[in-house]
C-alpha cells in the first residue's frame, strides 16, 4: 500500500478541485451569467437579463442586421423601462399615501384644537363706559375708591 | 393703577342718570391730589352740562376753572367753551358774579370765562 503524506493528499485534492472548476468554467463560458451581481432597482431584483456577455456582444455585432436581435433588444429595453416605471409608480403611490395620511392627521389635530379652544367676550366689555353706566352709583363709588387708592 | 379703568368709571359717573353720581365725582374726583384725576373729573362734570354739575366746577374755589393747577383749569375752560348748549354755564357764571358772598378770586375767573364764552358763541 502506498503511503501518502497529509500534505501530498491535500495538494492532490486541491488539484482535482482546480481541474473540476476549470472544466465547469469552460462549460459555462458560452452561456453567460444572468445578473451576476444581483443588482436591484429600488428593492426589486431585475428578473430579466439586461446585461450582455462579451461573446454575445461579438455575435450581435456580427449579426446586427437580424430582425430577431432587434426585437430582443427592444424587449429587454422595454422590460427594463417597465421595471423602472413600476418602481417610480410605486414610489409615487407611497408618497401620495403618506401625504394623505399626514393631511388627515393634521386635519384631525386642528379639529381637536378648535374643539378645545374657548372664545369668550365676557371680560372684553366689562369695564367699558356703557356697561359701567348701567351699574348703581354706590358700586361705581366703591370701584373708583379702590382704583384711586392705588394712585 | 389702570388709568383707563379710572377714566371709564369717571366718564360713566358723568353720564349716569342718578344725580348722586355728581356727589361721588365731587367727593372723590375733584378733591384728589392727582392733577390727571381732577382733570378727568372736571371734564366729566362739564360734559354732563347740568346745573348741579356745572356749579361744582364754576362756583367752588380750587375746583374746575378755579383749580390751582393751570392744566386742570385750562381743561375745564376749554370744555366749557366746547359746549354746544352754553346757556346753563353762562347762567351759573352770572350767578357767581352777582353773588356778593363769593370770593373775589372766583368772581374774577368767572368773569374771564364768561367773556371768553361770549366771544366764542
Amino acid at each position: 500500500m502506498e503511503k501518502i503524506s497529509p500534505l501530498r493528499a491535500s495538494l492532490k485534492a486541491f488539484e482535482q478541485f482546480k481541474a473540476q472548476r476549470a472544466q465547469k468554467r469552460q462549460e459555462n463560458a458560452g452561456i453567460g451569467a444572468t445578473n451576476p451581481f444581483g443588482l436591484t432597482f429600488k428593492g426589486n431584483i431585475v428578473q430579466m437579463d439586461v446585461f450582455e456577455s462579451q461573446n454575445k456582444k461579438a455575435e450581435n455585432s456580427s449579426n446586427s442586421n437580424s430582425i430577431k436581435d432587434g426585437f430582443n433588444k427592444a424587449g429587454k429595453l422595454a422590460a427594463s423601462a417597465w421595471v423602472s416605471t413600476k418602481n417610480s409608480f410605486n414610489s409615487i403611490k407611497q408618497s401620495i399615501i403618506s401625504f394623505g395620511s399626514r393631511l388627515k392627521e393634521n386635519t384631525i389635530n386642528a379639529w381637536d384644537k378648535l374643539n378645545k379652544t374657548e372664545i369668550s367676550f365676557t371680560g372684553l366689555f366689562k369695564d367699558s363706559v356703557s356697561s359701567l353706566q348701567k351699574r348703581p352709583v354706590g358700586e361705581l363709588e366703591e370701584m373708583l375708591k379702590t382704583e384711586l387708592e392705588a394712585v | 393703577m389702570s388709568l383707563r379703568k379710572v377714566s371709564n368709571i369717571i366718564e360713566a359717573l358723568g353720564r349716569h342718570e342718578d344725580k348722586d353720581a355728581i356727589r361721588v365725582l365731587c367727593d372723590l374726583g375733584t378733591n384728589h391730589h392727582s392733577d390727571e384725576i381732577r382733570e378727568l373729573t372736571a371734564r366729566a362734570l362739564i360734559k354732563r352740562n347740568s346745573k348741579e354739575a356745572l356749579e361744582v366746577v364754576i362756583k367752588n374755589k380750587g375746583k374746575g376753572i378755579n383749580d390751582l393747577s393751570a392744566r386742570v383749569a385750562m381743561t375745564a375752560i376749554n370744555e366749557l367753551l366746547a359746549l354746544k348748549e352754553k346757556e346753563s354755564a353762562i347762567q351759573i357764571l352770572e350767578e357767581t358774579l352777582s353773588n356778593s358772598e363769593t370770593e373775589q378770586e372766583v368772581q374774577d375767573t368767572a368773569r374771564s370765562v364768561k367773556a371768553l364764552m361770549s366771544f366764542s358763541s
